[in-house]
C-alpha cells in the first residue's frame, strides 16, 4: 500500500499510535490505515456517531476523549508514541483543545505529535505561490481560518516535547470525503453544481490515502521533528479539471453545470451582503476597522474587484436549465466556493517530497477509480 | 376494566425516543409497572412520566416481585433471547423489540419457549403497521402488476441513532452492524411483500471482530433477482424499487402513507392512502408503535392476534441475515 522504499512510510508494529478526532473523514480513514498494517491504535472520538459506526468495522475499543478536558487526555495518551491530532471544531476545541493535547502528550511523555492543520492559514488570495514560508494571512470572515492560525502559533511556541510535525493540506478528497467529493457529485447529480470564473482556479487537492502516507512520514522521519508542510497530490489540476472528471463519472455532461463570474458572486453572496450590512451599521471608526482588516486585501486583489466595490442589492438566484421539464433548481453562489475557484497559485510541496520522501503513489485515475465504486454503492452512478 | 400491566426491561435510546411517548398515549390501556436497568440516570425521563411504576436494576427481580402481564424487552440485542425466554417462561406474554434473537439459532430457542408456554410473543417491525406497506403488500398479493421480475432496496445514512453506549458497535452485544440493525426492517418487508428470500452473494466491510457500516447483499425471489445496499456512513437513496411484468412500484422508506406505481411503465401514479392524520406527521413511528402495543394486549387478553409480526413471522429477516453472515465476503468501497 505505501511505497517501499521509503523506511519511514509505513505504521509501526512496535509503536502505539493515538487518534484524535478519529470519528472524522480524515481520523477515520488514518485508523484503518493504521489498524489494516496491524498497527497498535487508539481511536479517541468526542461523541458515539457516524464516525464510530466507521470505526466499529474494526472491533476496536473505542474511547470518548473531549479534547477540552486535559486530565482525561492524560490519562488517555498513556504508554502512546505518536498522537496524531484530527480534531476540528469551534475555536475552544480547535485552539484551547489543541493546547490541551499538547499538554497532556508531554504529561504523558509521547514521542511524536502530528497536527494535522489547514492551507487555509494562509488565505485565499496570495500575493505569490504558496510554500511553507509564506506569510500566515487568514480572512478575517473566517473562522475556521482564524482558529487554525492560532491553533499554529500553539505549536509555534512549544517547547519541551513533545516533537510536533504541522501537515498543511489544503483540499482532501477522496471515497468518504463530504464537503469535496460527496457533496460536489450530489450537487452535479442533482443539478445544482456550478464554477466560479469556469473554475481555473488550482484545486491544490490531496488524495486522502496520500494524506495518510504523509501523516506516516510526519510520525517517524527523522528530519519532520519541529517541521511544518505543505502537501498536495501534484496533478496540477483545477477546478474545472475535477468537476469535468466527476461529471463523466456520473455520466453528466459538463457543459451542463451553470456558471457564474464574480459579478454574479458579488450581487449574491450573503458574506458580501451580511460585510455590507455591517458597514453601514456600525460606526465609522469600526468601518474604517475593517477597511484595515484583511478582509480589505482579499477584496482588493478578488478579480471583479470594481464590482465588489460596488455591491448591488441581491437579485434573485441564477437559475439553470436541466433539460428534465421540471422547474429547474434556484443555486446561489458561495462566496468561499469562489474564492477557491479562483486560487491563483499551486501550492509548493517541495519541502515534503525533498525532506522527507513523499510521493503521491495513486495515479489520477486510481483516484477516479475509487470516487467511482463510491459513487456507484451510494446510487449516484448506476 | 383492570388495565393491562407492562413492565420494561432496557431504558436505553430506543425507551426513550419511542416506547416513552407510545406508553403515554395509551396509558389509558396499559399501565406501566416497572422498568429494569443497569443504569438509573438513562430511566429517569420515564420514571418522571410513569411515577408509579417501580425501578429495579435486575429484571428477573422486578419480574418476580411485579409479575406483569407482560413485557417490553428493549434490551441490547444479545439478551434478547434470555430475558424474552425467562418471561415467556414465567407466564409473562413478550412484546420484543427487534431484531427477534442475533441469530437463526436464538429464533429456534425463542420458538420453543413460546411453544411450551403458550404465551404471546411479537417483534416490533412497526413499518408493516404502515398504511402505504399495507396497501402494496395488497397490490403485490394480488398480482396487480403481474409477477415480480426484479427489485432493489437501499437504506442508509450517517449513523444517528442517539445511543447511549457503544453497545451497537460490538458484535458480541449487538449481533451484528446495519444489516442487524436497519436490514432487519428491510428484508422483513421485502420477505413479506414478495415471499421467501434466497441469499445469492452477501458482502460487507467488518473486520472480524467488527460489525459492519455498510454491506450489499444480491438476492432473489423465485426467478426475480434483487439487490440491497444498507449504509450507515453516508445517505443511500432510501427507496424500495419492485419491477412487475407490467408495471413497477416504488415506495420511500418511512413514507407512511404514500408510494408510486405504474400499471403500464409509462405512467406513474403518487398514490396516498386515505388514513388518519397521523400517519402522515412526524409522529407515525410512535403512533405505530402504539398501535402494535394496543393490539398485543388486546391479543394477550385473547383477541386476535391479527398484524402482530409473532414469532415465526418475526425470524424471518433474522434467518436471511444469519444466512447472509455465514456467507460474507469482503466489502470494499471506499477502502484504499
Amino acid at each position: 500500500m505505501i511505497p517501499s522504499n521509503n523506511p519511514y512510510s509505513g505504521a509501526r508494529c512496535d509503536a502505539k499510535y493515538a487518534v484524535l478526532g478519529a470519528g472524522g473523514f480524515v481520523g477515520a480513514a488514518l485508523v484503518e490505515r493504521l489498524f489494516r498494517a496491524g498497527a497498535q491504535v487508539v481511536p479517541m472520538i468526542r461523541r458515539i456517531g457516524t464516525g464510530g459506526a466507521l470505526l466499529a468495522r474494526f472491533g476496536l475499543p473505542q474511547r470518548l476523549a473531549n479534547v477540552l478536558d486535559q486530565e482525561s487526555l492524560r490519562a488517555a495518551f498513556a504508554g502512546i508514541d505518536v498522537v496524531f491530532h484530527c480534531v476540528t471544531g469551534d475555536r475552544a476545541a480547535i485552539v484551547q483543545g489543541l493546547e490541551n493535547s499538547l499538554a497532556a502528550a508531554q504529561a504523558a511523555g509521547v514521542r511524536r505529535f502530528v497536527y494535522l492543520s489547514s492551507a487555509v492559514v494562509y488565505g485565499f488570495r496570495p500575493k505569490t505561490t504558496v510554500d511553507e514560508v509564506s506569510r500566515f494571512d487568514p480572512p478575517s470572515w473566517s473562522d475556521y481560518a482564524k482558529n487554525k492560525t492560532s491553533a499554529e502559533k500553539i505549536i509555534g511556541k512549544w517547547r519541551g516535547g513533545p516533537e510536533t510535525v504541522i501537515l498543511r493540506p489544503s483540499i482532501i478528497y477522496g471515497p468518504r470525503s463530504k464537503d469535496w467529493s460527496e457533496t460536489p457529485a450530489r450537487q452535479i447529480a442533482s443539478g445544482t453544481a456550478y464554477l466560479v470564473d469556469q473554475g481555473r482556479g488550482y484545486m491544490n487537492e490531496i488524495h486522502i490515502a496520500h494524506l495518510l502516507d504523509a501523516m506516516l512520514l510526519a510520525a517517524h522521519h527523522p528530519s519532520a521533528a519541529n517541521q511544518s508542510y505543505v502537501l498536495q497530490d501534484g496533478f496540477g489540476r483545477t477546478w474545472q479539471d475535477y468537476y469535468r472528471s466527476l461529471c463523466e463519472l456520473l455520466g453528466v455532461e459538463f457543459s451542463t453545470l451553470a456558471a457564474f463570474s464574480w459579478h454574479d458572486v458579488a450581487r449574491t453572496s450573503s458574506k458580501l451582503l451580511h460585510y455590507r450590512q455591517w458597514a453601514q451599521d456600525a460606526p465609522a471608526v469600526l468601518r474604517s476597522a475593517v477597511w484595515h482588516d484583511p478582509l480589505k486585501a482579499w477584496l482588493k486583489q478578488a478579480p471583479g474587484f470594481e464590482s465588489l466595490r460596488r455591491i448591488a442589492s441581491a437579485r434573485p438566484a441564477k437559475t439553470v436549465t436541466n433539460g428534465s421539464g421540471r422547474q429547474p433548481p434556484a443555486i446561489t453562489p458561495d462566496l468561499g466556493v469562489a474564492l477557491l475557484h479562483t486560487y491563483p497559485y499551486p501550492l509548493v510541496d517541495k519541502k515534503i517530497r525533498t525532506e522527507l520522501g513523499f510521493t503521491p503513489r495513486l495515479s489520477l485515475a486510481q483516484t477516479l477509480e475509487g470516487l467511482g465504486r463510491w459513487y456507484r454503492f451510494m446510487g449516484l452512478v448506476r | 376494566m383492570t388495565p393491562f400491566r407492562v413492565a420494561v426491561l432496557g431504558s436505553g435510546a430506543v425507551t426513550n425516543v419511542l416506547y416513552r411517548s407510545a406508553l403515554q398515549e395509551i396509558r389509558e390501556e396499559i399501565e406501566l409497572v416497572g422498568l429494569a436497568d443497569l443504569n438509573q440516570p438513562s430511566a429517569e425521563q420515564l420514571l418522571h412520566d410513569f411515577p408509579s411504576a417501580k425501578f429495579f436494576t435486575d429484571y428477573h427481580a422486578m419480574l418476580e416481585q411485579l409479575h406483569p402481564d407482560a413485557v417490553i424487552v428493549a434490551l441490547p440485542h444479545f439478551l434478547h433471547r434470555p430475558a424474552s425466554i425467562d418471561a415467556l417462561r414465567m407466564g409473562i406474554h413478550v412484546f420484543c423489540e427487534k431484531p427477534m434473537a442475533i441469530s437463526a439459532a436464538e429464533c429456534n430457542e425463542i420458538e420453543a419457549a413460546v411453544r411450551e408456554t403458550g404465551a404471546i410473543f411479537c417483534v416490533n417491525l412497526l413499518r408493516r403497521w404502515f398504511p402505504s406497506v399495507q396497501e402494496i403488500k395488497r397490490m403485490v398479493d394480488a398480482r396487480a402488476l403481474g409477477a415480480l421480475t426484479s427489485f432493489e432496496a437501499t437504506e442508509g445514512a450517517p449513523y444517528g441513532w442517539p445511543a447511549m453506549s457503544f453497545s451497537f458497535f460490538d458484535r458480541k452485544i449487538s449481533g451484528g452492524g446495519v444489516l442487524m440493525d436497519s436490514g432487519v426492517h428491510t428484508l422483513d418487508l421485502l420477505q413479506w411483500w414478495l415471499g421467501p428470500i434466497e441469499v445469492v452473494e452477501y458482502l460487507d466491510d467488518a473486520a472480524p471482530n467488527g460489525v459492519e457500516c455498510d454491506c450489499v447483499a444480491e438476492l432473489r425471489v423465485g426467478g426475480a433477482q434483487g439487490s440491497l445496499r444498507m449504509s450507515r456512513s453516508v445517505e443511500l437513496p432510501n427507496m424500495y424499487q419492485l419491477q412487475f411484468e407490467r408495471g413497477w412500484i416504488e415506495w420511500d422508506h418511512d413514507d407512511a402513507t404514500q408510494f408510486r406505481f405504474s400499471s403500464d411503465g409509462k405512467t406513474t401514479v403518487e398514490a396516498t392512502v386515505r388514513c388518519g392524520a397521523r400517519w402522515a406527521s412526524g409522529s407515525r413511528f410512535t403512533f405505530a408503535l402504539a398501535q402494535q402495543l394496543r393490539s398485543f394486549a388486546r391479543a394477550c387478553c385473547g383477541e386476535s392476534p391479527a398484524g402482530l409480526v409473532l414469532a415465526g413471522e418475526a425470524r424471518k429477516s433474522v434467518d436471511i441475515i444469519t444466512n447472509c453472515y455465514s456467507r460474507r465476503k469482503e466489502l470494499v468501497i471506499a477502502g484504499e
